[in-house]
């Protein structure tokens, strides 16, 4: 029995990963009507860069921050220089994004090589916590933690800020904001920005969990999409409880069914999408 | 202080404003009238900035604003009352208000802040704390038009703020828009009702296909039938 409360709270680290990444992903679906599928990359940059800025002899905590920062500022030059030019064009959005997943995997490649690694632990939480027969690493209580006061602050923003009131405002109707004298072009490099930002946060969190490897933003950038499918376009408190039933049953369904569990995440997309097809918290669109 | 002239817009192919040219003077009220597909709306969005001009000029205060986007245009001191209330509805009312609100960028103290709109309409806040679409339709429109006075306008745009409302509302739709004229407001209005358009209003405009094709004093309007009869279906 224990093993599975300890596997529990593996799934549900997992899930806080996946929910910072998609929580970026679908806030800027939402506000911007972009599908980034460069996300899954701003992923593997993070865990890229604070593999370098550890492998320069930063510790743990200032390579996170760091590259939360450098990944943040590369989602906005990315958005000046090329999104930008895009709005209102689907299709070309998705070219455009789905691109930059090839050049920047590329580059990653060029520059870290294909070597498979990962980052270190930090030493202050390379412990465990054991409770009865229960052994809990305390890393990974720290990453549901992190992700936890991040849906605080996610909410807090959201409905308690005037900047919250402004995206929520641009989701339900973009160009009555701009009528009331809201430069929205900056909201949305700033909304990109933050997104990026947390995809970033969740790749370093990610590197002594998952590793570093080629092909991870694309792994990633899959599960987050579900998780945003599940969740409902554009909310983000779908994202978090879609992310941690998907962190959970990804965990528990390779103890039970190791060779099928991404195919019971797909079943439950499906199922969901056949229940609710707007996701567990999506708004039924009227137009 | 609001000026077009021979201003012309298009949507896709068709030619909607075929060379608009109207004024509206400091701290008068305007009233456009015409058939529904006259241009009346093009021509308040293309003002707003929500639609762009091919041709022709758009002067506020003297300065051409034409080719400025919409935010910029609302921040010269536009403030846009959209047809159909566009309030939001994942929004408290007052946070409808508060996002819109906006420190005077041109150094002038404020003229609009949440007190005096929640002064002017005072059932707005008593539901504060209610989502913005949850209001009668009445009341949607006075939000609306709070949303717009937040942003500090020294010029308001009203797109049909008649539409969908019992006549006994469009009454009172008539006091605020006299009360907001004393506040010192100059207003460009769309309107279908001819009734609230002539209370409200200092100068009758009507519209016809895309060209301004009749001017003149809400009095004046009302002695002629051929006009009514001809422009506006009466």
């Amino acid at each position: 029995m224990s093993i599975y409360i300890v596997q529990l709270l593996t799934g549900v680290a997992y899930g806080m990963l996946y929910f910072m990444i998609a929580a970026g992903l679908t806030i800027i679906l939402g506000v911007m009507n972009v599908v980034n599928l460069a996300h899954g990359a701003f992923f593997l940059l993070g865990t890229y860069f604070a593999f370098t800025f550890m492998s320069l002899h930063l510790n743990f905590w200032l390579a996170l921050l760091l590259a939360v920062i450098v990944t943040a500022i590369l989602g906005i030059i990315i958005e000046k220089l090329l999104i930008n030019k895009l709005y209102g064009k689907e299709l070309e959005q998705v070219l455009l994004t789905f691109g930059l997943t090839f050049v920047i995997a590329d580059c990653a490649k060029w520059i870290w090589g294909t070597e498979m690694q990962t980052i270190a632990v930090p030493e202050l939480l390379n412990s465990s916590i054991t409770i009865g027969e229960m052994v809990f690493p305390a890393y990974r209580l720290f990453v549901v933690l992190v992700g936890c006061i991040l849906a605080v602050i996610l909410w807090y923003l959201e409905s308690r800020t005037r900047v919250g009131a402004i995206i929520r405002a641009g989701v339900d109707d973009r160009a009555m904001v701009a009528a009331l004298g809201i430069n929205v072009r900056l909201v949305f490099t700033g909304v990109f920005a933050f997104g990026a930002g947390l995809a970033g946060l969740s790749g370093v969190l990610g590197g002594p969990l998952i590793g570093m490897y080629t092909g991870m933003d694309s792994d990633i950038l899959v599960t987050s999409l579900i998780v945003v499918v599940i969740g409902g376009l554009g909310s983000w408190k779908g994202s978090f409880v879609g992310a941690i039933l998907i962190g959970l049953i990804e965990t528990l369904g390779k103890i039970w069914f190791p060779s099928l569990s991404m195919l019971i995440v797909f079943l439950l997309m499906v199922v969901v999408l056949m229940i609710r097809p707007q996701g567990l918290y999506g708004k039924v669109v009227s137009q | 202080m609001l000026e077009l002239e021979n201003v012309h817009a298009y949507y896709g192919n068709s030619h909607i404003l075929q060379g608009v040219s109207l004024a509206v003077p400091t701290g008068k009220c305007v009233a456009l009238l015409g058939r529904n597909g006259a241009g009346k709306s093009t021509t308040i969005h293309t003002i707003a900035g929500l639609h762009k001009s091919q041709r022709g000029s758009i002067r506020f205060k003297s300065k051409p604003v034409e080719s400025l986007t919409s935010y910029q245009i609302s921040r010269e001191g536009i403030g846009l009352v959209p047809q159909g209330r566009r309030i939001f509805p994942s929004l408290s009312i007052r946070e409808n208000l508060t996002m819109a609100a906006r420190k005077n960028l041109k150094g002038d103290t404020s003229e609009w802040d949440i007190e005096k709109v929640y002064e002017l309409f005072p059932v707005l806040k008593e539901r504060e704390k209610n989502m913005g679409t949850q209001l009668s339709g009445g009341q949607q429109q006075m939000l609306a038009i709070g949303r717009a006075l937040m942003t500090d306008p020294q010029f308001l745009l009203m797109d049909e703020p008649s539409e969908g409302l019992a006549p006994v509302i469009i009454d009172q739709i008539g006091d605020i828009v006299a009360k907001l004229k004393e506040s010192g407001l100059s207003i460009l209005m769309v309107e279908q009702n001819i009734s609230l358009a002539c209370q409200a209003a200092d100068e009758i405009l009507i519209m016809n296909k895309g060209t301004i094709v009749w001017k003149g004093t809400p009095d004046e309007l009302l002695e002629n039938d051929e006009i009514q009869h001809k422009y506006l279906g009466v």
